[in-house]
């Protein structure tokens, strides 16, 4: 079931009807409801796989309980070998076997050998590479002494599936999740109200904003080398947008929606188009995937190279991004991407400025950046906006083609905006940029018939441009 | 939670002050800018008013629905002179969903007729029924009713819904819309031809398939039928460039007029396009439709059901 489809608006009234007013009495049975409500959800796309969702649940619960159980640290780690491979296996077969079996054909026939391999067209699971990493986390904490293994399988699955971020997030950590879904939950005024418009500014993202960028994007990716120069960087630009107005509308959608069931989920998108330096955007961009990176990925292998040091530090990034494009999807133009963003960190690496962060926002107490924060700003988007291409072409002959064609016609006049982008581009910009401190309170606007009608014409765009039939971007992922 | 449900209500019910409010003093021009523009093409706006004081009367006895090849190529009059009096409701790209409705809505009235003639033109089989709802939230003068209305939810479009309630509230608070006057027939087809009649092109039999949604309508107005004892004709209509298709099992068994079988069906000249008939054409290929629509009424077994 998608956010964004007729199906949604009858569902999420019914279960919150349910869950308040029927099951509210009753801890267990809203877990039940939740759960029952999140398998509905992800099987209105295609039961079976609800399956792999079970299976993934199933497997981290019992580990989790043999891993608790067990005394010794080696038996512990075997525990935590066995659910790595579970669940790395399902990703792997389901989302990477066709990626490395084609490359493996690919090397040996480079060199003359020619290889037959029966490969087939494996369907990928929506949401698995979101499922799994936090299920993964779940048995990653119980063998750091992080969390103490749940015995409460309803609740457990009930985390695992939780359905407003089941299949795109934010990657929620079983040491914030579970004590929330193990104590009761109360409604307040504040929830519900920030809920709602969490998702109606989610939406306005998603359904206007992404809806009117991408057939732009779309006609510059068929044919880059049609396009003028400046047609294509404005193609990058809006690609961004798109992007982070498809992915973040999501994440508003889905933390909105939780609240509404009582639950807080973490902030996933900190406004990354606002940031100044590339370590502040990565801190900012799709946060839930970014720590879950850092603290499972990038930290064991910083203290495994640590006697290499900086350059330990610097292959580090450069593997854990080329591993979180990798996540994105089984192409080469992920891990390119990927790589391309590590490489970014190696001024930061060598200045020994990595973690180093003041945690301020731009423009912080005044109305307007700074003119070397504007140049600074201006910087980073248009670097991470550029190496988007290789994020949204198809390929790497597209991608080269698309970088390769920008200089040609740099200066012409690009091809026009359709009608309403730059609007509905400078209602997001201007709104996000007024509340940029404090992301998780969108539409934060005084006076209520101001406020009502900025409501309702947001409703009404809504309604305009509602496709049920467009799915959010990172669904494939 | 009170003060949530409270707020929501109260939004809920400024937003529908606000609908309210647009359908009293929206001038026309704004109106096509925010919601549809009307039009007189389909004749929804003439068609539905007089057939709500047909059907109020208990009449008519041939019920005409399906897609504008049934509109532009069906000619009421050809059936009275066998004695039956004649409705055609077919329209523009109308689906079996809205063809289902448009049945149900009729029978709610009071309408009686001893049999429904449903235009089946294969290439609307796997469309949406959304530019046909559409037509009939924006085009229809008369308050929205249950069956539309339903029609409309059924769409699963905010923006039909949106709509229909608009122009539902549009018609009582404004002056009548200035409709255009028809430029051709009122139950005839096109007046004039095109050049050439062009033949259709990568024709995929495929793309004549019944969609789920318009697969379940059709089902659930043959059992409508079948309930009240309407005796249901199904009509391909003639078409002057071979059509591949694949009749759906649901049709089978069911009385069918093969519009190949009209003499006439490749006298390209008959028609405006490649599907739809001029106004000659329609005369002429609707005296055939009404001997055998004679036919099958005069067969015992149809009789029966």
């Amino acid at each position: 079931m998608l956010f964004n489809s007729f199906e949604f608006l009858v569902f999420l009234p019914v279960v919150f009807g349910l869950y308040w007013f029927v099951a509210q009495r009753h801890l267990k049975a809203q877990n039940l409801l939740l759960l029952a409500a999140s398998y509905t959800f992800y099987g209105w796309w295609d039961w079976r796989f609800l399956g792999l969702v079970v299976l993934s649940t199933l497997v981290d619960f019992l580990i989790g309980i043999q891993m608790q159980r067990a005394e010794d640290r080696t038996r512990r780690k075997r525990w935590l070998w066995a659910s790595l491979a579970v669940n790395l296996g399902i990703l792997g077969y389901f989302k990477y076997a066709g990626f490395f079996v084609d490359n493996w054909i690919a090397a040996w026939e480079s060199v003359g050998v020619t290889m037959h391999a029966t490969t087939t067209n494996v369907i990928l699971p929506i949401g698995i590479s979101f499922y799994t990493f936090q299920t993964l986390s779940y048995t990653l904490d119980i063998h750091r002494g992080k969390i103490k293994a749940t015995r409460d399988p309803v609740a457990f699955a009930a985390y695992v599936a939780f359905f407003p971020q089941l299949v795109a997030g934010p990657i929620e950590r079983a040491v914030t999740f579970l004590p929330q879904i193990t104590s009761p939950r109360t409604f307040t005024l504040e929830q519900g109200r920030d809920g709602m418009r969490l998702i109606l500014w989610g939406l306005f993202k998603k359904v206007v904003v992404a809806g009117t960028c991408a057939p732009y994007v779309d006609m510059c990716m068929a044919d880059p080398s049609a396009a003028s120069g400046s047609t294509l960087v404005l193609g990058t630009f809006l690609f961004y947008f798109q992007m982070y107005a498809d992915f973040s509308g999501y994440s508003d959608i889905a933390i909105g929606t939780a609240k509404l069931f009582g639950f807080e989920l973490m902030t996933n998108f900190k406004f990354p188009y606002l940031t100044r330096n590339f370590a502040e955007f990565w801190r900012s961009w799709h946060v839930s995937l970014n720590t879950w990176i850092i603290d499972y990925v990038f930290m064991p292998l910083v203290l495994a190279w640590r006697k290499a040091g900086k350059w330990g530090v610097l292959a580090a990034t450069v593997l854990t991004f080329a591993l979180s494009g990798l996540w994105h999807g089984a192409h080469w133009t992920f891990i390119l991407w990927g790589v391309l963003n590590g490489l970014l960190f190696l001024p930061f690496i060598l200045k020994g400025a990595l973690r180093r962060t003041d945690g301020s926002v731009l423009a912080q107490g005044r109305w307007l950046p700074a003119p070397r924060e504007a140049l600074q700003v201006a910087t980073v988007f248009t670097v991470t906006a550029l190496l988007g291409v290789f994020f949204r072409a198809p390929d790497l002959a597209t991608a080269f083609e698309y970088a390769l064609h920008i200089p040609t016609q740099l200066l012409n006049a690009p091809t026009e905006l359709p009608g309403n982008t730059a609007a509905f581009l400078g209602t997001l910009v201007g709104m996000e940029y007024v509340n940029r401190e404090n992301p998780r309170r969108p539409l934060h606007l005084p006076w209520l018939p101001i406020r009502w009608a900025a409501y309702m014409v947001l409703a009404y765009l809504i309604v305009d441009r509602f496709n049920a039939k467009e799915a959010f971007i990172y669904f494939q992922f | 939670m009170k003060a949530f449900a409270l707020r929501l209500l109260a939004f809920c019910a400024s937003t529908l002050a606000v609908i309210v409010l647009a359908a009293a003093f929206t001038p026309p021009e704004t109106e096509a800018f925010i919601f549809l523009t009307r039009t007189s093409k389909h004749d929804t706006y003439r068609r539905i008013p007089e057939f709500r004081e047909w059907a109020l009367a208990g009449g008519p006895e041939l019920l005409i629905l399906g897609a504008s090849t049934g509109q532009l190529g069906i000619d009421p009059t050809a059936f009275e002179a066998y004695g039956h009096s004649t409705f055609n409701l077919s329209s523009a790209m109308q689906t079996m969903e809205v063809s289902e409705v448009l049945l149900e809505w009729s029978l709610g009235l009071g309408a009686k007729p001893q049999a429904v003639v449903l235009d089946v033109y294969p290439r609307v089989w796997p469309q949406s029924s959304s530019a046909s709802i559409n037509d009939l939230m924006v085009n229809r003068p008369t308050p929205l009713e249950w069956p539309f209305l339903k029609l409309a939810l059924r769409s699963r479009n905010l923006k039909t819904q949106l709509n229909a309630l608009y122009f539902h509230f549009r018609d009582q608070l404004q002056a009548p819309h200035d409709w255009a006057p028809q430029p051709h027939g009122y139950h005839r087809g096109h007046t004039h031809a095109e050049y050439e009649v062009k033949p259709v092109k990568d024709f995929n039999p495929k793309h004549c398939e019944f969609n789920d949604d318009n697969l379940r309508a059709f089902n659930r107005l043959k059992k409508q039928c079948k309930r009240r004892g309407i005796a249901l004709i199904l009509s391909l209509p003639p078409m002057p460039c071979k059509t591949e298709y694949t009749k759906p099992d649901a049709m089978k068994g069911l009385p069918w007029i093969d519009g190949s079988d009209w003499p006439l069906e490749r006298v390209d000249t008959l028609y405006y396009d490649d599907h739809h008939l001029r106004g000659v054409g329609a005369e002429l290929y609707s005296e055939w439709l009404a001997t055998q629509v004679e036919y099958h009424l005069a067969d015992p077994v149809l009789a029966s059901n």
